[in-house]
């Protein structure tokens, strides 16, 4: 019976439409002065709600509807012609449904005290749009919830209101909808070559249509040079978005990689890439959220190059890995978003010392960054040692090398500075303005990521029985490992105590780092300037010659099309239009007569 | 950048003291593991070890079959990333390795001779770590900008609309 | 009854327009072309059910058969465009008289709705007649009357942009009028099917080459094919709102359904396509349609002219359709110019409703918008969602046939193009939105209250159906392909 209504329902709308009832219920509006993301103030008490209790449910709902799937359950539907499978689960999808749900309840629970509907609204609707995604059989389907994860999403950016954040959540926007537009693309090019639809293992044979495919992964999932829309707007988004941004769209994009590119192995070097050159960056970035980011990008390649290896061990390994990734990397933006709400500021510049106002918070800050680091009886531990093994396994020397590398990075940025300058190094001169201790629903929501972060390390059994492969007697505890990585983090932490003391670590700055967005920020637009002025400034100089018509002709782009005297976006005068039909009429003749020549 | 700089005390010196004592300890601990258990069996090894490895990798009766998922086995020929001339290939490897993992380790195992030198995670990672600080303060230089670079705090007004169009 | 009913399409409103003269009292009137439209609208209904089951129907004016006589001639496309035609008009007219009041003093409305029904009977003529001589009677009645409704917009401006549609459309209609003159005096016959048998000995002549191109200018310029658009922007933008919703989903597509009658039923598509190669005009013309449309959208300011350029983006699509000589390319075509219909047209309402309570159709003065009213903004937010092609948007549905043309064809890029001008529809759709959702209300927003029902249900009629049509397929991709195969001679 429970069955039959769970499988008559696709997983991820509970969430999608639930959503929508939010508005419906009646709640207390947002902070009239609009600061802090919409946070209810901070020394109010607040109460749950009816919208509160409906966003709990969602979640938890979801993820019982979802298990009542059985393994092998899909469903088939045909519209106009094409046969569609809106639904398919399997054990690869089941984990990342998995996650995304416990995500999802995790970023509820550290939103519960937002009073920006529009803000809850679009976090819950695009985790089901990510949950749908990772259960779509067609690449209609796909594209249809991978459009979905970019529209809803980018309201989380936008919810900050400010000028900044509505200019990176068009960025954002842009690029997204450009990564779905290749995808429908694609999947064109491969319906016309294959007449399926079926979302399968896709491979790079030199198709088309594939390859597009590929890109518009490839951007989701912050391929090196595809990348930093992820470091523009993660840390642009609201206190609370960044938590709920942070789990889904490149999660998502990972598990189409595991499902269509499995065992690519170009995919080997763009993850190594994707682990090392992320880490450089952040080291001298000073926005502690920005750092995160970079980090998260160097998190994706680690699963990248599971899945380039594409051994059942390192699917395996690219699996656990999102999984366990998903729990500390939401755990530390919740510890930076706890930071922010109460200093107004993650600069690293001008935090330090907030373990005295903040401990519980330090003491969760400190969980996750022993769980990405991969110290022994935390979860990063447990799933990293799967890649690294699965890629030593296979051959791959260099790649190793680069890895183990980017974990010592790993610590650096992740390990060390993240916890080091916001709650230790120096006292802020912010701290007699820091009230306390994170609000009490934020510490319940960090409390449970720290406790799988450590219950996945400790017991990781129940994982391993999640995988999309059967783990056999692989464990991640053996003396060799246990010793090997311990070796490789302190003798890392050796490092920065030496450098330290050297003074040669590099100080905290307030500045931006420019990044591959710089080409599409300032180089394009400054171009384009350069360009229109130096022809501006020749059609001034042979204006005489030429005359007006070429110079409102080589008048400058933008002018061009904005509403103003002599430009497109007014309407000309009937005279010129007159003169247009004429032009056409040429035209058609010309067209004629050439063709009757050809013909 | 420490704190002598600012005149403010972080965490109280002998705190700070306390947790280098315990970090130092743990590092030594951790590399006497390593030099203590694993070396003697490194140094007898040394000799042989080499040869042994290569012949466990002419043999492809060794090669581990659940390694591969059977469908896309073609598509991952180990083209350059591992040359066939490193003697270290580990494919015969894998099998030893999984009785070692059973066993709960009496020597050090791993993939490639050179992780069997002692300590040798433990220098990697701090030559490692500390490439990765010097070449991001040499990085600096390129890329840093003043923190209103991009100007994206400005008002928007008619620019933007050209700023879409570009974008 | 079904014999007569394509001479009561085009009569009923003819005889309806003066007495509307008569009644004068505004509410009255309103009610009466209300009805109108509703009884056009079933005749145009019960007409499409019919060509669908039994074929065409063809009727002789006065009894005077064809050649000779005048004949109306109605098929499957001929009735699909009569039920757009009258669908939108049923549902825009109610919606009159609220955005009315704003625009024309009250005791001139009466000439409002007289306009608008004359302009419906120029429409419906247009799309029912058979001969090419009432063609252009019918093109004239619908200018005249559009004349004056974009006069009745607020301001003098309106009084320029109507002049200047007016000049354009007397130069749109003397094209026409001398390629019929031409045909004329090849063939000796109006009638249309006859005209194209009797033009096959002369293909070859430089004269038919002449009349075929005065066609193609001249409707271009009535439907606003890039670059004979420039009269288009200002009408919308200064028009009252209704007249801008009616026009931009009824006027362009009977113009664009003139061009593709000229082109498949009277020259035929071997000669169009196979000796003169219209294509190599109409193809670029369309691409470029599609991208200078769209970019110069999201430089705009105004909405409503913002909708225009998206309006002549939109024509690009359908241009493009037809450019591509096939079956699939043509239903693409055609299934836009009824999608597209609802949708601007549901979007120009979205802005009357909002010029309505703001009195302002600045894009910045709508700021906050969605605070004061939720349902405006969802509205402009779904139909602008349909003219990006969102998948479960009536939109989606247009572009995935001509997608789906374009790859048939063989020519891929120019599938990515259009994908490449929809992302282009994102930039100005969301632009609106951001501006409607995000930014803090305006002191103008703050003092507004949400728009009467009277005025959002037939937003919502249109809207939603946006959505019923991107969801359920079967009605629209069925009869336009009908349609088109009609059109091309196939059936």
């Amino acid at each position: 019976m429970l069955e039959n209504i769970a499988a008559s329902l696709p997983p991820g709308l509970i969430l999608l439409f639930g959503a929508l009832l939010l508005p419906l219920l009646p709640g207390e509006s947002p902070p009239a002065d609009g600061s802090a993301d919409g946070i209810w103030p901070l020394s109010g008490k607040s109460k749950m709600g009816m919208r509160g209790v409906l966003m709990l449910l969602l979640p938890i709902l979801g993820l019982i509807q979802m298990w009542l799937l059985p393994l092998g359950h899909s469903s088939d539907v045909e519209l106009f012609g094409y046969a569609l499978q809106p639904v398919r689960v399997d054990r690869l999808s089941r984990i990342f449904g998995t996650i995304f749900h416990i995500a999802a309840l995790i970023s509820v629970i550290y939103s519960l005290r937002v009073r920006d509907t529009l803000q809850n609204l679009s976090g819950l609707a695009y985790a089901g749009a990510a949950i749908g995604a990772v259960f779509a059989g067609d690449l209609i389907t796909l594209f249809v919830y991978w459009e979905l994860t970019a529209l809803t999403s980018v309201f989380l950016i936008w919810a900050r209101r400010t000028n900044r954040a509505a200019r990176v959540g068009m960025r954002y926007l842009i690029v997204q909808v450009l990564s779905g537009v290749l995808l429908l693309a694609g999947t064109l090019f491969h319906y016309a070559d294959t007449g399926s639809l079926a979302f399968d293992l896709l491979s790079l044979d030199g198709s088309i249509g594939h390859l597009l495919i590929f890109l518009a992964f490839g951007i989701k999932a912050a391929f090196p040079m595809l990348h930093s829309w992820l470091e523009d707007s993660y840390p642009e988004a609201t206190i609370t978005g960044t938590v709920w941004m942070s789990a889904f769209t490149t999660k998502m994009a990972i598990y189409a990689l595991a499902r269509g590119f499995a065992g690519t192995e170009i995919l080997i070097p763009i993850g190594a890439a994707m682990t090392a050159f992320p880490v450089f960056y952040a080291v001298i970035e000073n926005d502690l959220r920005r750092v995160l980011s970079y980090s998260l990008n160097n998190q994706l390649g680690f699963m990248v190059v599971g899945v380039g290896v594409g051994t059942e061990l390192a699917i395996n390994g690219a699996a656990a890995h999102a999984f366990a990734h998903i729990l500390y990397k939401g755990l530390l933006f919740m510890t930076m978003g706890a930071v922010l709400l109460r200093a107004g500021t993650v600069k690293g510049s001008d935090l330090g010392g907030l373990w005295r106002k903040m401990p519980w918070t330090t003491a969760f800050c400190v969980i996750g960054a022993m769980a990405i680091s991969a110290f022994p009886l935390f979860s990063g531990f447990v799933t990293k040692s799967m890649i690294l093994t699965a890629a030593a396994d296979e051959g791959y020397t260099w790649t190793f090398l680069i890895l183990l590398f980017a974990s010592a990075g790993v610590l650096d940025h992740s390990g060390i500075k993240i916890p080091y300058f916001a709650f230790f190094a120096h006292d802020s001169k912010l701290l007699p303005k820091i009230s306390g201790e994170a609000p009490r629903n934020m510490l319940v929501a960090m409390a449970i990521a720290a406790f799988l972060c450590i219950a996945i390390g400790v017991f990781p059994a129940p994982l391993y029985a999640l995988l999309p492969y059967d783990v056999g007697d692989y464990s991640a505890y053996d003396l060799t490992h246990v010793v090997t990585q311990t070796q490789l983090l302190l003798g890392s932490a050796a490092a920065f105590v030496f450098l330290q003391k050297k003074g040669w670590y590099p100080a905290e700055l307030r500045s931006t780092v420019l990044d591959v967005d710089w080409v599409y920020r300032k180089l394009l637009p400054g171009g384009l300037k350069a360009t229109y002025n130096a022809i501006d400034k020749g059609a001034e100089r042979t204006k005489a010659a030429v005359g007006r018509a070429v110079l409102a002709s080589v008048n400058r782009f933008g002018q061009f099309f904005r509403p103003g005297d002599r430009s497109f976006g007014e309407p000309w005068p009937s005279g010129e239009t007159a003169m247009w039909a004429a032009v056409v009429l040429v035209a058609y003749l010309v067209v004629s007569i050439v063709s009757s020549q050809v013909g | 950048m420490s704190e002598h700089e600012h005149g403010l005390p972080s965490v109280d010196a002998r705190g700070v003291k306390r947790v280098l004592w315990i970090f130092y300890a743990a590092l030594a601990v951790f590399i006497a593991i390593d030099v203590v258990w694993f070396g003697p069996d490194w140094l007898s090894n040394l000799g042989q070890d080499t040869h042994h490895v290569e012949s466990a990798y002419a043999d492809p009766a060794h090669a581990d079959p659940a390694h591969a998922a059977p469908d896309t086995e073609e598509h991952w020929p180990n083209a350059e990333d591992s040359p066939q001339d490193q003697p270290q290939h580990p494919v015969g490897h894998t099998a030893e390795t999984r009785t070692d993992q059973a066993s709960f380790g009496g020597h050090k195992h791993g993939h490639y001779a050179f992780e069997k030198v002692p300590a040798f995670h433990a220098l990697y990672g701090f030559a490692g770590f500390v490439f990765l600080v010097l070449a991001a303060r040499v990085l600096r230089l390129f890329v840093m900008k003043d923190e209103d670079y991009y100007g994206d705090d400005a008002p928007l007004d008619a620019e933007q609309h050209a700023e879409d169009g570009h974008a | 009854m079904n014999a007569h009913l394509p001479a009561l399409q085009v009569v009923l409103p003819l005889l309806a327009a003066p007495v509307c003269v008569l009644l004068r009292n505004r509410r009255v009137v309103g009610v009466w072309a209300t009805l109108i439209a509703w009884a056009s609208l079933a005749i145009a209904i019960t007409m499409l059910v019919h060509t669908m089951e039994h074929g065409t129907i063809s009727y002789a004016l006065g009894g005077w058969e064809s050649p000779l006589g005048i004949e109306l001639r109605v098929d499957v496309a001929n009735a699909f465009l009569a039920t757009i035609v009258t669908g939108i008009a049923s549902i825009v007219l109610p919606y009159g008289p609220g955005s009315a009041t704003l625009a024309i003093p009250q005791d001139r409305q009466y000439l409002f709705y007289t306009a608008f029904l004359l302009c419906m009977t120029g429409l419906l003529g247009m799309s029912v007649t058979g001969d090419a001589f009432n063609v252009f009677v019918f093109v004239e009645i619908t200018s005249l009357s559009s004349y004056t409704l974009i006069a009745l917009g607020k301001g003098r401006r309106a009084l320029t942009a109507a002049f200047s549609y007016l000049v354009m459309g007397t130069i749109g209609g003397t094209f026409i009028l001398l390629a019929i003159g031409l045909c004329y005096q090849m063939t000796g016959t109006l009638n249309m099917a006859d005209m194209a048998l009797r033009l096959q000995p002369v293909m070859g002549t430089r004269t038919v080459l002449v009349a075929f191109g005065f066609f193609v200018v001249g409707a271009s310029i009535k439907l606003a094919l890039f670059p004979l658009h420039q009269w288009m922007p200002n009408a919308y933008t200064h028009a009252p709102s209704v007249v801008s919703a009616f026009l931009s989903a009824t006027a362009t597509k009977v113009s664009y359904f003139v061009l593709v009658r000229v082109v498949f039923t009277i020259f035929g598509a071997a000669y169009v396509f196979g000796t003169v190669h219209f294509e190599w005009l109409l193809m670029p013309l369309s691409i470029a349609a599609m991208f200078v449309g769209s970019i110069a959208a999201m430089y705009q300011t105004h909405i409503k002219r913002l909708l225009a350029y998206s309006s002549m983006a939109q024509i690009g699509y359908m241009t493009l359709g037809l450019s591509m000589n096939s079956v699939e390319g043509l239903t693409g075509g055609l299934v836009h110019l009824f999608n597209h219909g609802l949708m601007k047209g549901g979007l120009f309402l979205v802005v009357a409703n909002i010029t309505f309570r703001l009195n302002s159709s600045k894009i910045q003065d709508m700021a906050g918008l969605a605070r004061k009213m939720p349902w405006t903004t969802l509205a402009f937010a779904v139909g602008g969602l349909s003219l990006i092609g969102v998948p479960g948007t009536a939109g989606f549905i247009s572009k995935w046939y001509l997608v789906q043309a374009a790859l048939m064809k063989g020519q891929i890029w120019l599938a990515l193009l259009i994908l490449m001008s929809s992302l282009l529809a994102v930039g100005y759709v969301w632009k609106v939105i951001e501006v409607m959702l995000l930014k803090p209300p305006t002191k103008r927003v703050e003092n507004t209250t949400p728009a009467p029902l009277r005025m959002i249900w037939p937003v919502w009629v249109m809207i939603g159906s946006t959505v019923v049509f991107g969801l359920w397929t079967t009605w629209t991709g069925t009869v336009a392909e009908v349609a088109a195969e009609t059109l091309m001679g196939l059936r």
